[in-house]
């Protein structure tokens, strides 16, 4: 515990001293801004358009939904950043450290694989939870124009799905970072299997029951849809869960192999 | 301490260790030498658990580096061939992080990292980040990295490359001052190290041991000619052949130097030696003797005798 402690520690604080955090921090706070803003004022021009309409034709005001016309848009539109993103931030656990050789430092020290393991992966997604706090402040704008009326339910969530999301893509970005000690191409790697198993569920429609089914259910979309909406399935739950330990032992295997792969 | 019994590693299809036997003494300084691609370093990474061999066996402290791996790491401090630092960190929390992983306890962290920094010389780096040391520096935090937690056996590949020769002395001494206390094996190309530093020296090439043993018996083994350097001052005729007379010397070469100054390089038996004779001839031609000595074998002769057969 306190090894996996110390490789955590260690990782945190590499994110914040390298300046790819903030780059892509800031990259990623402007283009979710911009798209919030986007559907913020049409939201807002849709709601004035219908409260003229209303007043002319002296009929009643009709209510719309801010969580179902804003926040989901702006959570399908995060996790979709995300995608992008988590690549960028998974790259350098383990291939950087075998590019500069310290991996001969971690893996001849008394420390397990799994502690190592452990340690980088909560660091990335605690950096990925640090992110994805920052779009509380849209979270904050929608609660005020909303006169306090937004619904807190969907809006926890979808947060809580994105998180999700986050570790199972960031388990999947590791992987691929153990297999090389190229930067480059460990993010293009995981960012073109995460694309794939995003983009999986439409595939699934020019396949012949019951294998559809099948196919979509390993797609990562499919399973992100529902939270958005405000509904928490155990199942998808245990689908994330389940790929994130799915790779992250994959991983651990790939690390420890190559003590005898060699 | 280890021993390293009948071990074979192959990469790939390619040897690079076959049927590797040798043991080390607890205390011992062993250096480890032989050409580049030898397999100097896949013995260490083995030793360390970095690599797993494909046959054969290690033990340290009697510990199996297979089936013990976590106990036996904790018994070593290894310096790789590059010193693995993490380039974003200062020396101190470097040095900290190697402790905590290495399984220091907190209450002795510091004093172990004041300690190696002290031993090491890097008092005056302590606050700056690895990136800015210069290689000779980056050695020491790798040195420093390898024995914060005080272990019984460092392994050291090429400790003193890339170091200027004021550190290269000091990074010698500090080895040397291991010995008795740790177990130290070192490996490196540079001979005159081993001979500085090291108490037995192993020889491998090609994946085998072809030496084995303590510098000064490597020395003897060899049937070799002495060689023995004379200069002196003086004009003599007569000398070069007065010297090719005495019995035991196979052959003088006369080498004139400037102001009367002459160097002669003479070829000996070993059985005799022929040094005390010399010098009597010297005398009695009245000639000024500025220089007698026995050029005994280095350990480059021994090294490419050896690795050459």
């Amino acid at each position: 515990m306190r090894n996996a402690l110390a490789v955590y520690v260690r990782e945190i604080k590499s994110y914040f001293v390298s300046p790819i955090l903030y780059i892509i921090a800031t990259v990623f706070m402007l283009v979710v801004g911009n798209s919030f803003k986007d559907y913020f004022i049409r939201f807002a021009m849709m709601t004035m358009q219908a409260l003229r309409q209303a007043t002319n034709s002296g009929g009643e005001v009709p209510l719309f939904n801010i969580n179902s016309y804003v926040a989901t848009n702006m959570f399908a539109f995060m996790n979709y950043m995300f995608l992008l993103i988590v690549p960028l931030l998974t790259m350098r656990l383990y291939a950087e450290e075998k590019k500069t050789g310290t991996m001969e430092l971690l893996m001849t020290s008394p420390i397990t694989t799994t502690q190592v393991l452990i340690g980088k992966f909560f660091s990335c997604l605690t950096i990925y939870f640090f992110m994805m706090s920052l779009t509380i402040a849209f979270v904050v704008i929608m609660m005020i124009q909303s006169n306090g009326k937004l619904d807190w339910g969907p809006i926890f969530s979808s947060y809580l799905g994105t998180f999700l999301l986050g570790s199972a893509i960031i388990s999947i970005g590791m992987f691929f970072s153990s297999l090389t000690e190229n930067q480059i191409i460990a993010a293009a790697v995981s960012l073109s299997i995460i694309m794939g198993l995003w983009l999986l569920i439409h595939s699934a429609r020019y396949i012949t029951p019951p294998y559809n089914d099948l196919i979509s259910y390993f797609s990562l979309s499919d399973h992100l849809d529902s939270f958005t909406y405000g509904f928490i399935g155990i199942n998808h739950i245990v689908y994330f869960i389940s790929m994130t330990v799915f790779w992250l032992v994959l991983t651990g295997i790939n690390v420890e192999s190559t003590r005898w792969r060699q | 301490m280890i021993e390293v019994d009948n071990l074979t590693k192959y990469y790939g299809t390619k040897i690079a260790l076959d049927k590797v036997s040798f043991t080390v003494r607890k205390g011992e300084v062993l250096g480890f030498l032989g050409p580049n691609g030898a397999g100097k370093s896949t013995a260490m990474k083995i030793i360390t658990c970095y690599l797993s061999p494909t046959e054969g066996s290690v033990k340290v402290d009697g510990l199996d580096v297979f089936d013990d791996s976590l106990e036996v790491r904790k018994r070593i401090g290894y310096l790789p061939e590059t010193p693995p630092l993490y380039l974003d960190m200062t020396v101190k929390n470097y040095l900290e992080f190697a402790a905590k992983i290495k399984g220091v306890d907190k209450k002795n962290l510091q004093e172990s990292v004041d300690t190696v920094v002290d031993k090491c010389g890097l008092s005056q780096y302590y606050r700056s980040q690895c990136r800015a040391l210069s290689k000779g520096f980056r050695q020491r935090v790798g040195i420093a990295q390898a024995m914060v937690h005080n272990p019984l056996v460092l392994i050291l590949d090429e400790p003193t490359i890339g170091l200027d020769p004021i550190q290269i002395v000091e990074i010698r001494h500090l080895i040397k001052s291991f010995g008795g206390e740790h177990t130290v094996v070192l490996s490196t190309h540079i001979l005159p190290e081993v001979d500085m530093t090291c108490e037995r020296v192993i020889i491998i090439n090609d994946g085998t041991v072809v030496a084995e043993d303590t510098t000064s018996n490597l020395r003897s083994r060899l049937p070799q000619t002495e060689q023995i350097y004379l200069e002196i001052r003086g004009n003599s005729s007569q000398l070069l052949s007065k010297l090719e007379a005495i019995q035991g010397i196979n052959s003088v070469n006369e080498d004139k130097c400037s102001d009367n100054i002459i160097i002669y390089e003479i070829k000996a038996d070993n059985k005799t030696d022929v040094r005390p004779e010399i010098a009597k001839t010297v005398i009695g031609e009245n000639l000024e003797l500025l220089q007698l000595k026995d050029v005994s074998l280095t350990l480059e002769d021994i090294f490419i005798n050896v690795t050459m057969k």
